[in-house]
C-alpha cells in the first residue's frame, strides 16, 4: 500500500467502527419496516409513505456511507443529479400518463 | 500498452478512471431498475380493488435476506478497509464472509422461487377453488394432490389470510377447469415479481463471480501492483453495495406492500 498515506489509513479505521453503527441501524431499520407495514396507521397510502420512507432512509444509509457518497468528488455528484433529474421525469412521465384524457387511463 | 490512471487519479475527474466508469454504470443502473418500479407504480395503481395480490411472499425470508445483504456490504466494506490497511489475510476472511452471505441469499431465493412454481390455484368444473402445494410423490396423470386448502372465491385467493388450515386435497383431473401455478405468468404481480427480483439475482450473482474472481483467481495483483488491486475491491465494492440498495426497496415494495 505503498501510495496510501497515514491520514488515508486513519480514516478506514475510523471507517469500519462507523460502518458497524450503520449496518446495525439498516438491520433497525428492516425491524421498522415490518413493525410499520403490520400498524395501521389509518389508511393503505399512510402505510405505504411510511415503508418507503424507512426505504429511502436505509437507501441514503448505504448510498452515503458503504458507497462513501458523503466525501466523493464533484464529478460523481453532477452524473448523480442528472440521473436524479432522469429518473423523476421517468416517474412523472408514469404519472402524468394515468392522467385522465393522457395515454393510459383507468377510469 | 499501459492503461492510464488505474490508480493516479486524473486532474479534471480527481478519481481514477475505474471508479469513474463504475459511477456512470450505476446511474444506468438506476435507470434500469427505476423503469421496473415505474412499471410497478403503473400497474399496482392502476389495478382494480381486490385484483392485487397481497401476503403471498414469506415477508420472513425477505427480512432474512434484508438483513443477509447489509451483513455481506458490511464485511465486502471491512474487507476493503482491511486490505488499505494492509491485512491480506483479514482482506480474505471478510470477503469470503461477504461470498458466503451472497450464496445464503440466493439459497434463500431458489427457496422462494421453488415453492412459488409449486404452489397452483386449481379452479374446478362445479366452481370451486383449491390453492396450495402440489404433492409430485402423489400426484398422477389422473389425480392432483395438493397441500392446501378451500377458498371461498378467488378474492381471498389474492389476499390469503395469516393462518390458513391446510389439509391434502385429492383432486381427479377430470374435474379440473383450470389451474395455474404462482409463476410469471400467473398475473401483474408474479410477472414484476420474478422480473426484478430475478434481475436483481442476476447483478448477485454477477457481482458474487466479480468478487470471488479478484479474491482468488486475480490475486496474485496484490503483490505486484497493490494499489490497483484495492481499487478493484473498491468498484466492486460500490457494485455490491449498490445491488443491496436495490434490494431495500424491493423487499417492503414486493413483500410488505
Amino acid at each position: 500500500m505503498s501510495k496510501t498515506s497515514t491520514k488515508e489509513l486513519a480514516d478506514v479505521k475510523k471507517h469500519v467502527k462507523q460502518h458497524i453503527m450503520i449496518a446495525v441501524a439498516l438491520a433497525v431499520g428492516t425491524l421498522t419496516t415490518l413493525w410499520t407495514s403490520q400498524t395501521n396507521f389509518g389508511s393503505f397510502a399512510r402505510n405505504v409513505e411510511a415503508t418507503l420512507a424507512i426505504a429511502g432512509i436505509q437507501g441514503f444509509l448505504v448510498a452515503a456511507f458503504f458507497m462513501h457518497l458523503l466525501s466523493e468528488k464533484k464529478v460523481i455528484y453532477c452524473f448523480l443529479v442528472f440521473t436524479a433529474v432522469f429518473f423523476v421525469v421517468m416517474i412523472g412521465i408514469t404519472f402524468w400518463a394515468r392522467m385522465p384524457g393522457n395515454v393510459i387511463h383507468y377510469p | 500498452m499501459n492503461i492510464p490512471y488505474t490508480v493516479e487519479r486524473r486532474e479534471d475527474t480527481g478519481l481514477y478512471n475505474a471508479k469513474l466508469g463504475v459511477w456512470l454504470f450505476l446511474a444506468s443502473e438506476v435507470m434500469l431498475f427505476g423503469a421496473l418500479f415505474s412499471s410497478y407504480i403503473l400497474l399496482r395503481v392502476g389495478a382494480d380493488a381486490g385484483t392485487w395480490p397481497r401476503h403471498w411472499l414469506d415477508y420472513k425470508l425477505g427480512a432474512l435476506n434484508t438483513v443477509i445483504l447489509i451483513i455481506s456490504s458490511v464485511t465486502n466494506v471491512i474487507a476493503w478497509a482491511n486490505l488499505k490497511l494492509g491485512s491480506f489475510s483479514k482482506y480474505r476472511f471478510y470477503q469470503s464472509i461477504t461470498m458466503v452471505c451472497a450464496v445464503t441469499f440466493l439459497g434463500i431465493k431458489s427457496y422462494e422461487y421453488y415453492g412459488k412454481f409449486h404452489h397452483y390455484t386449481v379452479t374446478l368444473k362445479d366452481g370451486r377453488i383449491a390453492d396450495g402445494h402440489i404433492q409430485l410423490q402423489e400426484t398422477t396423470k389422473d389425480k392432483l394432490v395438493l397441500d392446501g386448502y378451500w377458498p371461498a372465491s378467488q378474492a381471498v385467493v389474492m389476499d390469503p389470510p395469516s393462518k390458513v388450515e391446510e389439509s391434502k386435497i385429492e383432486i381427479e383431473t377430470k374435474d379440473i377447469a383450470e389451474k395455474h401455478n404462482y409463476g410469471p405468468s400467473r398475473n401483474n404481480f408474479a410477472g414484476l415479481y420474478f422480473t426484478m427480483t430475478g434481475l436483481h439475482v442476476l447483478h448477485i450473482i454477477g457481482g458474487i463471480l466479480v468478487i470471488f474472481a479478484i479474491w482468488g483467481p486475480l490475486s496474485g495483483m496484490h503483490k505486484t501492483d497493490p494499489d490497483r488491486y484495492a481499487n478493484r475491491v473498491e468498484v466492486a465494492g460500490l457494485f455490491w453495495s449498490f445491488v443491496d440498495l436495490v434490494w431495500l426497496f424491493i423487499f417492503p415494495t414486493f413483500y410488505l406492500l
